[in-house]
């Protein structure tokens, strides 16, 4: 059970997170915890659109040993971020502090990765040469566990 | 195949503008709804913006951002907002994403929205106003 699906434009963020809706569904998750394994995956999604360059989500059922939830991998080939520790806290971006007055400007109020920490059990981010992904699980029988 | 949202429509309902927002919404349509939306309360004079929420199926970062800038920019020509039909699985969410809709009033239903702004119900006792005033029911 994987879905798939290339980030080029918004249509494409709201294809990705539709099906990570459909796919938390048929692994079991009830309507409240699939949608937000939806929204993990539209956060990553924008992310990816405003930031990133030539990049892909990918929504999976997680297989053993991995216990059982679903796993959302965010690829880019854009350069790493400048600073993730700064990045993940609510209200800034990798280079500080976002003023309210930038939230429209931006489309975001610089809440997206703290989001999407809070509302998984595992994240994980990996900064490479040429490419960078973010993995985030959530999982059926919840255990938390973050990486920075 | 569902495409991003068509053109979101604005409402005036006496001296108030209701905004139902739904579909997807892209940045492009943001920003036009936000430009549609502060044209028309200069126009019509609109003393309140009702946003009712009742057709999104989800609100992220984004989303909340969308409506906390049009409640923000709307406030600076004078006019309140009240955002409305935020379901259940919504606001938990909402919650723990950590979000929160800074500075925007927020209302149960579109039905409390309209009452908050002064708006009242019908009497008791009549079903349909329109028969009252155009006498339809006694005409033989």
């Amino acid at each position: 059970m994987t879905e798939r699906t290339l980030i080029r434009e918004a249509l494409d963020v709201f294809t990705a997170r539709r099906r990570a809706r459909q796919l938390a569904v048929a692994v079991g998750f009830a309507p409240a915890p699939s949608l937000e394994i939806a929204i993990v995956v539209s956060e990553l999604g924008t992310n990816i659109l405003k930031y990133g360059v030539r990049g892909e989500i990918v929504v999976s059922r997680t297989s053993p040993p991995v216990p059982m939830g679903v796993e959302v991998v965010a690829e880019d080939e854009g350069p790493p971020i400048a600073d993730i520790e700064l990045a993940v806290r609510d209200g800034y971006g990798d280079r500080g502090p976002i003023d309210a007055d930038q939230w429209l400007g931006r489309g975001g109020i610089g809440a997206g990765l703290g989001a999407v920490i809070r509302l998984s059990d595992s994240f994980e981010y990996h900064p490479g040469p040429g490419k960078k992904f973010f993995r985030a699980i959530r999982y059926l029988h919840t255990r938390r566990v973050v990486r920075v | 195949m569902i495409q991003g949202t068509a053109r979101i429509p604005i409402i005036r309902l006496w001296s108030l503008l209701l905004v139902p927002v739904q579909g997807e919404l892209t940045d492009t349509h943001a920003e036009q709804l936000r430009h549609d939306v502060l044209a028309e309360i200069h126009a019509a004079g609109s003393s309140g913006l009702i946003l009712d929420v009742t057709g999104l199926w989800m609100m992220d970062s984004h989303m909340c951002a969308v409506l906390t800038g049009l409640a923000q920019a709307t406030a600076l020509m004078g006019t309140r907002t009240i955002v409305c039909g935020i379901n259940a699985d919504t606001a938990i969410t909402i919650q723990s994403m950590g979000l929160e809709l800074r500075g925007v009033r927020t209302a149960l239903t579109l039905e409390q929205a309209l009452l908050a702004f002064g708006v009242q119900p019908p009497p008791d006792g009549v079903d349909d106003p329109l028969d009252e005033v155009v006498g339809f029911e006694h005409s033989t």
